[in-house]
C-alpha cells in the first residue's frame, strides 16, 4: 500500500508538471464520461475545463477564457470557488458512494456556494456579498440571498481543505497529514491550511434550478451549445433526468505569493454537468433479477446527434466506464478480464514516471484477454461507436475499465453514437461508502424538536461487496487506529432553529456513549438571532463494526417576524444538507493506458481523468430537512384593523344615537299619538306606501338635492386636494 | 488671439492704436458669426477674450491682455520659424510653435498655473510671407498666400503678404472662422441642420463618474469555415494606449477584449453580381447586431455603473465572404463599419481569401492585418465622442487644413472641446436631475425628505456654481471636475434609498386602512340624519295637518 501511494503521488506530480509546462497559452478541453449504473440508469458527466496562464505574464486579454469569470476572479480576488446548482438527490446506495466522481459531483439539492478570497479578513464579508450579487446576476439565480450573514457559515476546519490541492500533490504533505492524524494533531494543522477567516460557505436548499441557470453557464463555453459535446445538451432531457448537477469550479493561483507544491499556476475553471438519465427504452417486465438492462446510445439518451468536436478544444473525448464490480462480474461470466496487477505495481519502470501513464507494449501483452475487441462486442453486451483506446482504471476496490472515444473534427454520426446494448441480463452492485446517512426530525409541535442524523453501516452480512469493504478498511486502518473510523460532520442550521449543543448525544448501536469517548474534537458556533447561523463541526471516531450510529441534537424553534417569512411559509423551512466526511476513506483512481486503435495516435492528456486521479476523502451529503415553523395568519393585521374599526364605529354609533335623541319630545309625541305606536318597520312600510304621490315629494327632493350637492362637493374637494 | 506680423516703421502709439482697432474688428467678426446661433455644448458661448499682439522682430506690442492671463512671448521672428515655414513643413511648424509657447509663456505673477491656463488659450498667427512679398503681386490688398493650417495643439497659422494695410477684412474673416468653427465647435458647420446628438455634444458616452469601458470583441461567425484570433495585448499597446493617455483628462477609459465564436449576424446579405460582393443594405443595418448570440455584455461586477462602448470586429462566414456594407446613398462603405450612438461600433473584417480553411487551425491576425480595422475603430471612437470624422481633415471649401493627430487620434484643441462638452453635459444632467427631484418632492407632499438630501442638493448646487466660475475663467479641468461632482451629488440625492421606499407607498393604501372605520361610522351618521329628517318632516306635517283640520289625514 505504501508503494502504491508513493507511485500515485509521483504520477500526480508528473502529470501536474506536464500540465504546468503546457500552460503558456490558454487551453480548453471537453470530455464526457458515460457510466452504466446498476439500476439501469446512465450517468453522463460533462467536463469542460479552461486553463489560463498566470495573469502577470499573460495579461488581461483572452482568446478562450470567459471574460466574465476572469473579471470576477480578479475583482474579488477569488482563490477558490465552487458553485453548484443541483436538482434531485444523488442516490449513494444505487449509484455509488466512494468513487471520485461521486465525491466531486454529488451535491446537495439547490444551490451551494463556497469561496476562498485573497483579501484581508475584515473585507471578506463585503467581498462575499458583492460576489453573491455578481453571481446571481451572471447565473440568474437568487444567490443574492446569501449576501447577508444570516445563512453564511465560516467553516473553520472542514472538508474544504481537501480542495487545497497543494496539500495533496506532494508525497510529503500527504504522509505528514496521515501522521498527524495518527497523533491527533490534525485539528491544529487543518486550521493553518484553511486560510481561516477567508472562507465562506452558503447554501440555498430551496432554489429551483432550471434552464435559466444553464444558459448563462453555456455562455461561458467558447462553442456554447453550437458545437462539440455541449451540443448534446437537450434541455428537456436534462431536466427530466433523475439527478442534475451544474457546477462551476474556479481555482486561481494568481494571488498566492509562493506557489504551492506541484508548481501550479494560472487560473483553472471547471464547468461540469452531471446527469443521471433513465434510458427511454422501457425494461422488459419479468423477473426482477433476470431483467435485461436497458440499452442506450447517445442519440437515444439525448435525442440529439454529435457531429464533431468543438474546434477550440484541445482535447475532446468520450469515456465509457465499466466500474470494478461490473468488470468483476464480467470476469465471473467468463469474459476473461482477469484481475491482475497493473503495470505500475511491477515496480520496474518507476524511474520514468511518464511511462507509468502510458504502459509499454509488453504490459499490454501481459494483460492478455483484456482488449478492445473483447470489450467492444462479447456475449454480454455490445459497444457501439468507434473506440480509440482503452485504459485500466485502478481503484482500491478493484479495477474498472475505461473505453475512450476520441471525437474528430467532423465526425460521422454513426461512429460517434456511443452506446451500450445488453444481450444478457446483468446485475451488479455499486461500490458503496462505509456508511449511508439519513437525517430526520424528531418530535412534534411548533415549540421544539430534535435533529437526528443516522449513519447505517453498508457492510451488511450479505453481499460480496462487504468483502471488498472489509479489505479496504483493514488497509486503511493499518495507517490509523485499529478498528476505528473517523467521521467528520459539518452542519449549518439557520438561526430560527436554535440548537442546544449540550443535548448532543451520540448513540452507537443504540447504546449512548460518553461524549469524549467518541468525539475527537468539536467546534460549534451558536447562532445569533437574525445575524448568523449555527455551525457545527465535529470529528467522531467510531468503531468500524458499528452498524448504526445516531447523533441527536435538540432544538427550539424560533419565531420569525411577519416580514421575514418567505412566500408560501406554510410549506416549511428548508435546512441545508449536512456534510459527512470520512477522511480515512480515500476516493482515488489511477488510469493506466493500455492500448490504442491503430491510427488514432496517443491518448491525449485528459483533464477529466487528471481531476479524478486526485485523492480526496469520501463525502456524503444528507437530505435537506423541511422544518415546519409556527407561521402566523398573514391576513391577521387586516383582521385586527377591521375588528378595531368595527368596535370603534359601534361606540361612535351608540354615542351619536344618545346625543341625537330628545327623550322628552319623543314622550310627548307618543302621548299625543295616544294609542301604542306601531312597530318601526310597519310605520316605515305604511309611510312608504302611503307617501306615493301624496305629499311633500318636493321637499324630499329639495333635501336630497342639498345632500347630493354636499356629497359631490366633498368628493371633488377630496380628489382635488389629492391630486 | 495673437497676431504676428512684421512692421518696418515702429511707432509705439500708432501700433497700439492699430492693434486696438484690429482687436475690435476681430471681436465684431466673431460676434457676427456666433450671433443668432444656438449654443452648442462645448462652445464658449459669448464669453471670450481677444488678445492681439504684434511681433516685429526687435520690438513687439500687445493689446487686450487682462491681468492674470499669460502673455504671448516675443521673439518669434528671431527664431527658426521662418526657416520652417520656408520648408513648408506643417508638422514641424506645429511642434515648434508648441514648444515655443510652452517654454516662453510669461507666467503672470501670482497668476494661473501654466498647465491649466494653456487649455483655454488658442492662437491664430498671421505670418508675413517673405517669399511672396518680394513678388509684389498686389499693391494695397493683402493676400493670403497659403491655406490655413490648424495644428495638433492649440495653434493655427496662415501666411499673408501685404505692403501697407495693417490688417485686412479677408484675414479677419478667416481668423474668426477658424476660431468659431474649429476651436469652439470642433469643425462642425454651424449652419448645418444635420447635426446629430453626439455632434452637438449632448451625450457623451460616459458614466456619471467619467468612466467608460471599451469592450472589443472579435466575432468568428462560423468557426467551421475559418478561425481567427488576435494578440490583443499588442494591439492595445500600439493603437489604444496613446489614445487612452490622451483622453485621460476627459474620461477614465478601460479596455477589455474577448473572442467569440459561432456568432452569426442577423442581417441578411444579398449577393450583388456586378460587385461580386455580398452586400448588406443600409436599412438592414439595425438588424446586424445579433443580440441573442453576441454575448458582448461585460461582467456586471467589473462594469458597475460604467458605460460600455462595444466594438465588434465581425468576421463573416464563408458563405457571405466578401461582405460589405452599403451607405444610405447606395455606395459601398469605405470603412466597412458603422457606429451606433451610445452603443459602439461594428467593423467587418473580411479574410484575405474567401476559401474555407478546412483543417480547422487557428489563424492569427497580426498587427498589420489589424491596422486598417483599428484605424476605423479609432475614427469610430471619435465619432462616438461627437467629433467630426478624421477624413474631413482638409476643408476644401474654406481652404483650411487640420493636421490629424496621427498617434492619439485627438488633438489638444479637440480635447478642450470634449472637456467643455463634458462639463456642460454634466451640468445639464445635474440640472435635469435636480429638476425632476424637485418635481417629485412637490408631487408627493407627504414624503419625508431627510436632511442629508438637502445637504447633497446644496453641495451639488455649489459645485455647479464652481463649475460655471471655472469654465468662464478657462480652467476647463477644474470646471469639468466640479461639474462631475455636481452631477454625482445630484444623482446621489435623487437615488437616496429613503426616497425610493416612499415612492412605493401610494395614498390609496391609506384608504384601505381607513375604510373599515369610516364606512360603519358613515352608516350611523346617515341613519341619524335620516331619522332627524324624518322627525322634522313628521313635526312639520303635524303642524300642517293641525292647521288645516278640514282635510282628512292621508294615513288614517
Amino acid at each position: 500500500m505504501h508503494v502504491h501511494h508513493y507511485v500515485t503521488l509521483l504520477l500526480l506530480a508528473s502529470a501536474l508538471a506536464v500540465a504546468a509546462q503546457d500552460t503558456e497559452e490558454e487551453e480548453f478541453s471537453e470530455e464526457l464520461l458515460l457510466r452504466p449504473l446498476p439500476d439501469g440508469n446512465v450517468l453522463a458527466h460533462f467536463h469542460f475545463a479552461h486553463q489560463l496562464p498566470p495573469t502577470i505574464q499573460y495579461g488581461h486579454h483572452h482568446v478562450l477564457f470567459p471574460k466574465a469569470i476572469f473579471q470576477l476572479v480578479q475583482k474579488f480576488r477569488i482563490q477558490e470557488m465552487e458553485l453548484s446548482f443541483t436538482q434531485g438527490r444523488w442516490n449513494y446506495n444505487k449509484w455509488g458512494g466512494v468513487d471520485p466522481l461521486t465525491r466531486l459531483h454529488a451535491k446537495p439539492a439547490g444551490v451551494e456556494l463556497w469561496a476562498t478570497f485573497a483579501v484581508p479578513d475584515d473585507q471578506t464579508d463585503a467581498t462575499w456579498g458583492n460576489l453573491t450579487h455578481a453571481l446571481s446576476g451572471l447565473f440568474c439565480a437568487s444567490l443574492n440571498f446569501l449576501e447577508s450573514t444570516v445563512m453564511v457559515a465560516k467553516p473553520a476546519h472542514t472538508f474544504f481543505s481537501d480542495y487545497g490541492m497543494e496539500r495533496k500533490t506532494s508525497a510529503v504533505s500527504l504522509d505528514e497529514s496521515v501522521k498527524q492524524e495518527t497523533k491527533g494533531e490534525r485539528k491544529l494543522k487543518a486550521g493553518e491550511f484553511l486560510r481561516q477567516g477567508r472562507v465562506r460557505y452558503g447554501a440555498l436548499p430551496r432554489e429551483a434550478v432550471c434552464t435559466e441557470n444553464l444558459t448563462p453557464w453555456l455562455k461561458l463555453l467558447p462553442c456554447r451549445d453550437k458545437a462539440g459535446l455541449a451540443a448534446l445538451l437537450d434541455r428537456p432531457t436534462i431536466y427530466k433526468g433523475l439527478y442534475h448537477s451544474l457546477r462551476l469550479y474556479i481555482r486561481c493561483y494568481d494571488f498566492e505569493e509562493h506557489r504551492g507544491v506541484g508548481n501550479q499556476k494560472g487560473t483553472l475553471l471547471q464547468q461540469t454537468l452531471t446527469l443521471v438519465i433513465a434510458p427511454s427504452e422501457t425494461p422488459i417486465p419479468g423477473d426482477v433479477k433476470q431483467r435485461l438492462q436497458p440499452s442506450w446510445s447517445l442519440s437515444s439518451l439525448f435525442g440529439r446527434h454529435l457531429t464533431g468536436r468543438c474546434l477550440l478544444a484541445k482535447s475532446s473525448a468520450i469515456f465509457l466506464e465499466f466500474e470494478a464490480p461490473l468488470v468483476e462480474k464480467l470476469e465471473q461470466s467468463g469474459i476473461g478480464i482477469k484481475r491482475r496487477n497493473f503495470c505500475v505495481l511491477d515496480g520496474k519502470s518507476s524511474s520514468n514516471e511518464f511511462d507509468l501513464l502510458d504502459c509499454s507494449a509488453d504490459v499490454i501483452k501481459d494483460t492478455g484477454p483484456l482488449s478492445l475487441s473483447i470489450l467492444k462486442e462479447n456475449d454480454i453486451f455490445k459497444v457501439t461507436g468507434t473506440p480509440s483506446s482503452l485504459s485500466l482504471e485502478g481503484a482500491a476496490s478493484g479495477n474498472g475499465v475505461l473505453v475512450t472515444f476520441a471525437i474528430p473534427k467532423h465526425g460521422r454520426h454513426h461512429s460517434l453514437n456511443v452506446g451500450l446494448t445488453w444481450k444478457v441480463p446483468m446485475t451488479w452492485s455499486p461500490v458503496r461508502g462505509p456508511f449511508r446517512a439519513t437525517r430526520f426530525l424528531v418530535g412534534s409541535g411548533n415549540a421544539r424538536g430534535a435533529i437526528a442524523l443516522v449513519l447505517k453501516s453498508n457492510h451488511s452480512p450479505t453481499g460480496h461487496l462487504m468483502g471488498l469493504q472489509w479489505k479496504k478498511s483493514s488497509e486503511s486502518e493499518s495507517l490509523t487506529r485499529a478498528d476505528m473510523i473517523t467521521v467528520t460532520l459539518f452542519q449549518v442550521v439557520p438561526w430560527y432553529i436554535r440548537l442546544y449543543f449540550h443535548t448532543l448525544q451520540v448513540l452507537i448501536d443504540e447504546q449512548p456513549k460518553s461524549f469524549w469517548e467518541v468525539v475527537r474534537w468539536m467546534q460549534v458556533v451558536p447562532s445569533e438571532d437574525r445575524k448568523s447561523p449555527g455551525v457545527m463541526e465535529m470529528e467522531l471516531i467510531i468503531p468500524y463494526n458499528a452498524s448504526v450510529i445516531t447523533i441527536i441534537t435538540e432544538f427550539d424553534k424560533g419565531f420569525l417576524r411577519i416580514d421575514e417569512h418567505p412566500p408560501d411559509a406554510n410549506r416549511g423551512f428548508d435546512l441545508p444538507s449536512a456534510l459527512l466526511g470520512f477522511p480515512s476513506e480515500r476516493s482515488e483512481r489511477h488510469y493506466y493506458h493500455l492500448g490504442t486503435v491503430k491510427g488514432s495516435g496517443p491518448a491525449p492528456v485528459s483533464a477529466l481523468l487528471q481531476e479524478l486521479q486526485k485523492t480526496k476523502a469520501v463525502q456524503v451529503y444528507t437530505e435537506v430537512l423541511l422544518v415546519p415553523l409556527a407561521t402566523p395568519d398573514f391576513s391577521m393585521p387586516y383582521n385586527v384593523i377591521t375588528l378595531t374599526c368595527t368596535v370603534l364605529a359601534l361606540y361612535f354609533g351608540s354615542l351619536l344615537n344618545v346625543l341625537r335623541r330628545r327623550i322628552g319630545e319623543e314622550e310627548r309625541l307618543a302621548s299625543m299619538a295616544g294609542d301604542p305606536a306601531p312597530s318601526k318597520l310597519e310605520r316605515l312600510l305604511s309611510r312608504l306606501l302611503g307617501r306615493f304621490g301624496v305629499t311633500s315629494t318636493a321637499k324630499i327632493a329639495k333635501v336630497l338635492k342639498v345632500v347630493l350637492v354636499v356629497a359631490i362637493g366633498a368628493t371633488l374637494n377630496h380628489y382635488v386636494s389629492n391630486s | 488671439m495673437f497676431l504676428k506680423e512684421r512692421s518696418n516703421d515702429w511707432n509705439e502709439t500708432s501700433v497700439v492704436e492699430d492693434l486696438e482697432e484690429a482687436k475690435i474688428r476681430i471681436s465684431k467678426a466673431i460676434h457676427t458669426v456666433i450671433e443668432g446661433k444656438d449654443f452648442l455644448y462645448g462652445g464658449c458661448g459669448k464669453s471670450y477674450i481677444v488678445m492681439v499682439s504684434l511681433d516685429a522682430g526687435e520690438k513687439c506690442a500687445r493689446v487686450g491682455v487682462p491681468p492674470g492671463f499669460p502673455v504671448w512671448p516675443c521673439g518669434l521672428l528671431r527664431s527658426k520659424l521662418s526657416y520652417l515655414i520656408q520648408k513648408d513643413d506643417s508638422n514641424a511648424v506645429d511642434e515648434f510653435l508648441f514648444n515655443f509657447s510652452r517654454e516662453s509663456y510669461i507666467d503672470p505673477p501670482g497668476g494661473l498655473s501654466s498647465n491649466f491656463s494653456e487649455s483655454g488659450v488658442y492662437t491664430v498667427l498671421s505670418i508675413k510671407d517673405l517669399g511672396h512679398s518680394e513678388l509684389g503681386l498686389m499693391k494695397d490688398n493683402a493676400r493670403i498666400t497659403s491655406r490655413a493650417v490648424i495644428g495638433k495643439y492649440r495653434h493655427s497659422w496662415f501666411l499673408t503678404c501685404r505692403e501697407n494695410t495693417f490688417i485686412t477684412h479677408e484675414e479677419i474673416s478667416l481668423m474668426s472662422n477658424i476660431v468659431v468653427k474649429f476651436f469652439m465647435n470642433g469643425g462642425i458647420d454651424f449652419n448645418s441642420n444635420e447635426i446629430s446628438m453626439e455632434e452637438r455634444g449632448e451625450t457623451l458616452p460616459l458614466a456619471a463618474d467619467g468612466k467608460a469601458i471599451l469592450s472589443f470583441s472579435l466575432l468568428n461567425a462560423e468557426p467551421r469555415d475559418w478561425l481567427f484570433d488576435w494578440n490583443f495585448k499588442d494591439l492595445e499597446l500600439r493603437f489604444l494606449e496613446p489614445v487612452l493617455q490622451a483622453l485621460q483628462p476627459i474620461a477614465d477609459l478601460k479596455v477589455e477584449s474577448q473572442v467569440l465564436y459561432y456568432t452569426p449576424s442577423t442581417a441578411q446579405s444579398t449577393w450583388e453580381p456586378t460587385l461580386k460582393k455580398n452586400v448588406v443594405s443600409f436599412d438592414r443595418l439595425p438588424f446586424f447586431v445579433n443580440a441573442n448570440e453576441w454575448h458582448l455584455d461585460t461582467s456586471s461586477a467589473a462594469a458597475g455603473r460604467s458605460k460600455v462602448l462595444h466594438f465588434a470586429i465581425y468576421i463573416p462566414p464563408a458563405a457571405e465572404c466578401p461582405l460589405h456594407l452599403k451607405r444610405q446613398d447606395g455606395s459601398l462603405s469605405e470603412t466597412n463599419g458603422f457606429t451606433s450612438p451610445g452603443w459602439g461600433g461594428v467593423v467587418i473584417l473580411n479574410p484575405e481569401s474567401c476559401n474555407k480553411n478546412l483543417d480547422g487551425s487557428i489563424q492569427h491576425l497580426s498587427l498589420d492585418d489589424m491596422e486598417p480595422v483599428m484605424n476605423v475603430i479609432l475614427a469610430q471612437t471619435r465619432a462616438l465622442f461627437g467629433l467630426v470624422a478624421a477624413s474631413s481633415v482638409y476643408n476644401e471649401e474654406e481652404d483650411i487644413f487640420c493636421i490629424p493627430a496621427s498617434n492619439t487620434a485627438f488633438s489638444d484643441w479637440e480635447l478642450d472641446i470634449l472637456l467643455r462638452r463634458r462639463a456642460s453635459a454634466d451640468v445639464a444632467s445635474f440640472a435635469s436631475t435636480l429638476r425632476s427631484l424637485s418635481h417629485l418632492v412637490q408631487s408627493l407632499p407627504n414624503m419625508v425628505i431627510k436632511e442629508e438630501i438637502g445637504d447633497q442638493v446644496r453641495s451639488s448646487l455649489s459645485a455647479a456654481a464652481d463649475a460655471e466660475h471655472n469654465a468662464s475663467s478657462g480652467l476647463y479641468h477644474a470646471a469639468a471636475e466640479a461639474a462631475r461632482k455636481a452631477r454625482s451629488w445630484a444623482e446621489e440625492a435623487f437615488f437616496q434609498p429613503s426616497i425610493m421606499s416612499l415612492l412605493y407607498l401610494p395614498l390609496e393604501h391609506h384608504f384601505a386602512i381607513y375604510t373599515p372605520f369610516f364606512v360603519p361610522v358613515l352608516l350611523h351618521i346617515v341613519l341619524a340624519a335620516f331619522k332627524e329628517f324624518k322627525k322634522y318632516h313628521k313635526a312639520h306635517r303635524n303642524l300642517w295637518s293641525s292647521s288645516s283640520n278640514t282635510s282628512p289625514s292621508a294615513g288614517k
